[in-house]
């Protein structure tokens, strides 16, 4: 792979949630290198800490959130170090912009669609008027919905869910951020929606020269635009590597555990593999590996120390005991290697 | 297959909302049977009608035309209090999000029991206690959970109440209404397991609404696509997945993402028209193009289609 310029940087972060005056370890000393220009999606189940962690690339997290150690690199500045709303405007919604799931709770109900992507043009690009209005159209066009014009007085009611969609991609996209967050912005939609917004997603990436985050836990959509893959447990990456890598060679058990509960891999008449459990409890200290208590296959030092980073390749690399040259030999499950058969046998 | 029991057969249904200028049809001339001991899937985008079937089974929408039937006798429209209880007590259905079905201010122990007061189906409270109980523990749930209040409880364990209070009624079909669009995707295979294995061991029937067809392929015997409130198509999992014939199916299995980024960047997205039909001279019907595998169309598309078959 070509040397590509890192963009954001995040070192060791750990974030506190202080919550019924306890303190609840979000993010557990994660880090993460973001390429221009590429796609990288997050991948986890709920409560794994992949919102938390990418909100804090913004500034966006609860008032009883906060940052507690690590740094966030951008531009050459830490903005993990950012407190006011100040210091926060001069990234948030102009280099780094986010979409949210559900695109009938972040609109404004009361606002017509126009004024609403005026608002963040006016705000960080300083025009005014007729310059604004027009530059909004353009926007609306761009993100692909029939007579802008018409559409720019009309209520966030009066659209699909796929156009609001689109209209919120039209917002974050309105000052022609460096990284674009997309925090499942599709789980809302039908399938055929679904498809059509990540198209526009990835041609706007293309045209805007882009670098787009994607957090989902489909790993349909995953394959469908990730260049890169990250996959999150209990506030902590636990595997990274290109998407090739993930889908075909994984190694983290928590990602084999993700991809063999897929009803598409499932064998029809047979149970589907499932997670037991239940994820760890984040108030508490966790010892050794977190998704131990899970694995029906952990390693008795798995319950003991953390394991480090583990490389598979240069690109891809495993939070687990099971790389280590000391480990007893495991298996990859069978639904990684039905995707690999399946890939070799393409060609 | 021509022996087997047919549990809900439907024939020409329409269901429309409203009256007169207002009025709206949402469903139309729909035909299908489901067999006793299949899981039946119905797949289609939001507005297509397809949660209006099932509740229309469920006896929750009145249907303006066409008839239902249940183990050959007539559910819909007008009919005795004694049917109108057994069809209620027989079909059960769950729905999508057990964060809004469930009574927030009801104990485990009510919600599951509700349905057993309603038809007195039990001589004294120990009884009641007991199939309550047993209900919790066929759907993996602890009974001493039955103390316990919704808001107690995770995405995935709420559905298994969802799950426990059909069961406990002893029904014979179950409508799920998109039972897991709205749970984790560890938990998905933890309840699509639970159903398959409730299938077995009670022989029970299924009415499976989707809207993602990946899910349905493992979970259903036959599945029938639904679009603007008419079915297009319908045929054996396999089949369908094999050889998609009418258009909208097409574009559906197109748009469904796999966890294969090879396959997903060599795909090609297809976008279903309707207004490519042209039905002004040539009228479509529901034509069986091959045993078990219908599809809607004119002369000419069939014969299309009949072709691409060969």
């Amino acid at each position: 792979m070509p040397q590509k310029n890192i963009i954001l940087s995040a070192r060791d972060v750990e974030i506190q949630f202080s919550l019924r005056g306890k303190k609840l370890n979000a993010i557990r000393k994660c880090s993460l290198d973001l390429y221009e220009g590429e796609t990288l999606a997050i991948v986890g189940e709920s409560g794994s800490g992949k919102s938390v962690f990418t909100k804090s690339f913004i500034g966006m997290l609860d008032a009883n959130g906060s940052i507690t150690g690590g740094s966030i690199m951008f531009e050459g500045k830490d903005i993990s170090k950012y407190k006011t709303e100040r210091e926060w405007l001069t990234v948030r919604g102009k280099k780094i912009s986010m979409v949210m799931q559900d695109p009938m709770t972040s609109l404004n109900p009361l606002k017509k669609v126009g004024k609403q992507i005026r608002e963040s043009i006016e705000l960080h690009q300083g025009l005014k008027g007729e310059a604004a209005k027009r530059a909004a159209i353009e926007m609306l066009e761009k993100v692909g919905i029939p007579d802008p014009e018409r559409r720019y007085n009309q209520y966030p009611h009066e659209f699909s869910g796929g156009m609001r969609q689109r209209v919120v991609i039209a917002i974050a996209v309105a000052c022609r951020p460096q990284i674009l967050i997309c925090d499942e912005p599709t789980t809302a939609l039908d399938v055929t929606i679904q498809a059509q917004i990540l198209d526009l997603i990835r041609n706007l990436q293309k045209e805007l020269q882009m670098t787009v985050i994607y957090i989902t836990h489909d790993l349909g959509v995953v394959a469908n635009v990730a260049d890169r893959v990250a996959v999150m447990y209990a506030g902590q990456i636990v595997e990274y590597g290109l998407v090739n890598e993930i889908f075909y060679d994984s190694w983290h058990p928590y990602t084999w555990a993700l991809l063999s509960a897929l009803p598409q891999l499932g064998v029809k008449g047979e149970d589907l593999p499932t997670i037991e459990g239940t994820p760890p409890n984040l108030f508490n200290e966790i010892k050794g590996d977190a998704f131990a208590p899970r694995n029906k296959k952990a390693l008795a030092i798995d319950f003991v120390k953390e394991p480090p980073f583990f490389e598979v390749s240069p690109t891809h690399k495993a939070k687990t005991w099971y790389l280590d040259p000391r480990a007893p030999k495991v298996e990859q499950p069978p639904a990684v290697k039905m995707l690999r058969e399946q890939m070799r046998e393409r060609g | 297959m021509a022996e087997r029991e047919k549990l809900i057969e439907i024939k020409d249904l329409q269901i429309s909302f409203g009256h007169g200028r207002k009025k709206f049809v949402a469903v139309d001339h729909v035909n299908f049977d489901i067999y006793k001991g299949e899981t039946f899937s119905l797949v289609g985008e939001s507005g297509s009608g397809k949660t209006t079937i099932g509740r229309a089974i469920t006896r929750i929408n009145p249907t303006s035309a066409g008839e239902i039937l249940f183990k050959g006798r007539k559910i819909n429209g007008k009919i005795s209090k004694e049917l109108d209880k057994e069809v209620i007590q027989k079909c059960q259905m769950i729905f999508q999000d057990p964060m809004a079905s469930l009574n927030e201010r009801a104990k485990v122990d009510y919600i599951v029991s509700e349905g057993l007061i309603n038809f007195h189906m039990y001589k004294d409270d120990a009884e009641r206690e007991e199939k309550v109980q047993r209900a919790l523990r066929e759907v993996g749930l602890l009974p001493e959970f039955a103390s316990r209040f919704p808001h107690e409880f995770s995405g995935g364990q709420r559905q298994r109440i969802g799950i426990a209070r059909a069961l406990v009624m002893e029904p014979e079909f179950i409508v799920a209404d998109e039972p897991i669009s709205a749970l984790d995707v560890s938990i998905r295979a933890q309840v699509l397991n639970l159903l398959n294995r409730l299938k077995k061991s009670r022989g029970l029937t299924y009415l499976f609404i989707a809207h993602d067809l990946s899910v349905v392929r493992f979970i259903s015997d036959r599945i029938a696509v639904i679009s603007k409130g008419r079915i297009v198509e319908l045929a054996e999992a396999e089949e369908l997945f094999l050889n998609p014939l009418h258009p909208y199916t097409k574009a559906l299995l197109s748009a469904v993402p796999m966890p294969d980024p090879e396959m997903e960047k060599k795909k090609k997205l297809l976008v279903y028209d309707p207004s490519m039909h042209d039905y002004s001279v040539d009228k479509p019907v529901w034509e069986e193009i091959k045993p078990g595998h219908f599809v809607y169309g004119n002369q000419k598309e069939l014969e299309g289609y009949r072709r691409e078959l060969k």
